[in-house]
């Protein structure tokens, strides 16, 4: 369907953090390519390592977390080895994120109009009448009725999905090739979050940007993706088309997420649950680290940990037991 | 079926009070959190009070526990208005109703023990000597699904759906009848509250407990209600079967609102209700019926008059002019 290289393609990253109890990988080894106009969703339960894989792409880690190892390819340049100054000149301009609190990710003390400007001029240097019309021409592109009066306002004057939408406008501002949402519509509403989509929906035609969506609700994931990553404890776990994902999962774990969330159409008291948590970061299991929740879990799984797995093009499993139907 | 209503809910009113932006103006203007809502609860069955932040639910809830008082109306608890109980007779209905919370994690002292944090109740309302708190707190961590071991942990060592699984057992600790969960399960991850969900459903069933399930998750909701209220800027605006107002929702807000939650099917088609704009001020909301604004079936007399909650099939009720053809009629 794409034609031309990757836009995006991390190959082996491996994310570590310091902790009070010693140095442990938050991430390992995650493969993940994207083209261009292509939504890659990246789903996965809370301390699953999504957050951490946009965080290390985006390179704001906090100071305790640091890339281990693995390359970052953006448009054939490695972004890990790039430096500080060099880095900034990407982020915000053909990387852009938007963040899961609209509310908290804005600046209490300027007003919405002064932060889109401001990303626009960090970037470009024109002037601030120019930068101000150009803002005030994105928040109209992203849906804010009296554009004029939403670019003084400041952002606690608005609702969380005014302030999304401002977050939208200002990922927007310099055109990116790529944005990165991080849970955009958790903090939202189901009304405004179709609304979100949809916006998202429409931007990423007009702009032809790759989007890297991460969210835990499958029914988001459903609605948007194109393809989908399935993280489990710092690793991916399964990755293939949206269809195939929700239709063929091959993964106990992809299978066991599918089948917990309670169905709209369907009159069955009993949900299917996978029993125990997720291992924290200090605690993975040896071999595969699904193994202490999966009911098909065999000794091999709890001695070894199995590889990602090809099942067909563009579908891969990290599974010792993909061909045995679990 | 008059006989087996646990909870009867009539024009129960609440308007908070909030200060004009002038410092020394005197004049006030209220948040009409609730206004007006009426409905029942069955001995046995789960309601679903359903809707987007900021509409009422939780100050409902409140209402209902009697954390907060309510201007007007009536709470009939097995019988008894609820509103005009003092002292002793208070305390006693109190042991009936119990809450579980949305966040597992602010919810429990942190500073007391498991073992302290469930067997508050009984301190509360003295109850049990102290081998039998012991043992039916044992008893009850068994019950949640917790490790008879854990008694003497603090929440800090548990995982979010485990100390949910704490404020459970905390909340059926005195036998009660009525159990509020307001958004009991949306700090947890699919996973866990999968498991959250079959345990409140099991516990249902050995205590013949009755839920009021508040959650802005419609297909939770959906999964574990009988009946279902759906709640817009302070008011109900329609109730009925979990089945009937999921299959054939009457009024537009909830056509919107299901036509808004995302299916975990890339298969599934379905056309979408937009609602113009943005939820109105509860400070000042619009005359006439609150969603005129919004609406997209919008028809004059929604702006002139309150559409009032009346039946529009078996334990179908909708507060829409739409369905009131009678009463259309009537005003031509």
């Amino acid at each position: 369907m794409f034609v031309g290289n990757a836009l995006l393609d991390i190959k082996g990253l491996s994310t570590v953090f310091n902790t009070d109890y010693g140095v442990f990988p938050a991430i390992k080894d995650v493969n993940l390519s994207l083209k261009k106009g292509e939504t890659l969703c990246i789903v996965g339960e809370s301390g699953s390592g999504k957050t951490i894989t946009s965080m290390s792409l985006m390179q704001l880690l906090p100071s305790s977390g640091k890339i281990a190892s693995g390359e970052i390819l953006f448009q054939d340049i490695d972004l890990v080895k790039l430096n500080r100054v060099e880095m900034n000149k990407i982020r915000g301009k053909s990387i852009s994120m938007i963040f899961q609190d609209p509310m908290s990710a804005l600046d209490p003390v300027f007003t919405c109009g002064s932060q889109i400007t401001e990303a626009i001029q960090i970037h470009e240097d024109i002037s601030k009448e120019e930068a101000k019309r150009r803002a005030i021409e994105l928040l109209k592109e992203v849906g804010i009725p009296h554009s004029e009066t939403i670019f003084d306002a400041y952002p606690h004057e608005l609702s969380g999905g005014m302030c999304q939408r401002v977050m939208i406008a200002m990922a927007l501002s310099c055109k990116p090739d790529l944005l990165i949402a991080d849970e955009p519509t958790t903090a939202l509403d189901v009304t405004v979050q179709a609304r979100i989509l949809d916006l998202l929906n429409k931007i990423k035609k007009e702009f032809n940007m790759a989007i890297l969506l991460i969210t835990h609700d499958l029914g988001v994931v459903a609605e948007m993706a194109d393809r989908v990553a399935v993280m489990y404890a710092g690793q991916i776990v399964e990755e293939a088309d949206v269809m195939t994902i929700f239709k063929k999962p091959k993964h106990p774990y992809t299978k066991g997420l599918i089948k917990s969330v309670p169905p709209l159409h369907q009159v069955d008291k009993t949900l299917y649950s996978i029993p125990g948590n997720v291992p924290t970061i200090n605690s993975m299991p040896k071999g595969c680290r699904f193994n202490p929740r999966c009911s098909f879990a065999t000794d091999l799984c709890v001695e070894k940990e199995p590889e990602l797995q090809k099942i067909k093009s563009n579908h891969t499993a990290k599974c010792w037991h993909i061909n045995e139907g679990v | 079926m008059k006989s087996n209503t646990l909870l009867e809910v009539r024009n129960v009113k609440k308007h908070f009070p909030v200060s004009d932006k002038k410092l020394f103006s005197t004049q006030k203007n209220y948040v009409q959190a609730v206004n007006g809502v009426s409905f029942t609860i069955n001995e046995g069955e789960t309601f679903g009070l359903v809707g987007e932040s900021g509409c009422g639910k939780s100050t409902l809830a409140r209402l209902i526990m009697g954390l907060i008082k309510a201007d007007s109306g009536e709470i009939n608890f097995e019988g008894r208005n609820f509103l005009e109980l003092r002292g002793r007779e208070l305390r006693k209905s109190r042991k009936q109703m119990q809450m579980v919370f949305q966040k597992p994690y602010e919810s429990l002292n942190p500073k007391m023990t498991v073992g302290q944090i469930i067997s508050a109740p009984f301190d509360i309302h003295g109850v049990y000597n102290k081998q039998e708190r012991v043992q039916k707190v044992k008893d009850l961590l068994e019950m949640v699904g917790l490790s008879q071991q854990y008694i003497n942990r603090y929440p800090h060592e548990f995982s979010g759906g485990q100390r949910q699984r704490i404020g459970i057992a905390r909340a059926i600790a005195l036998n009660p009848k009525l159990v509020i969960c307001d958004e009991a399960v949306s700090a947890l991850d699919v996973s866990i509250q999968s498991q959250i969900l079959n345990l409140l459903n099991d516990l249902q069933k050995e205590f013949k407990l009755t839920y009021l399930f508040i959650s802005h998750d419609l297909s939770v909701v959906k999964h574990v209600s009988d009946k279902i209220g759906v709640m817009y800027l302070g008011e109900m605006v329609e109730v009925g079967d979990a089945e009937t107002i999921y299959k054939n929702p009457k009024h537009p807000y909830t056509q919107a609102l299901l036509s808004a939650i995302p299916i975990p099917d890339p298969t599934f088609k379905k056309e979408r209700i937009v609602l113009e704009g943005d939820l109105p001020s509860p400070i000042n909301p619009p005359s006439g019926c609150r969603l005129s604004t919004r609406c997209p079936y919008v028809i004059p007399l929604c702006k002139e008059m309150k559409p009032e909650l009346s039946t529009i099939g078996s334990n179908h009720m909708a507060a829409c002019h739409l369905f009131s053809e009678s009463k259309l009629q009537k005003i031509n």
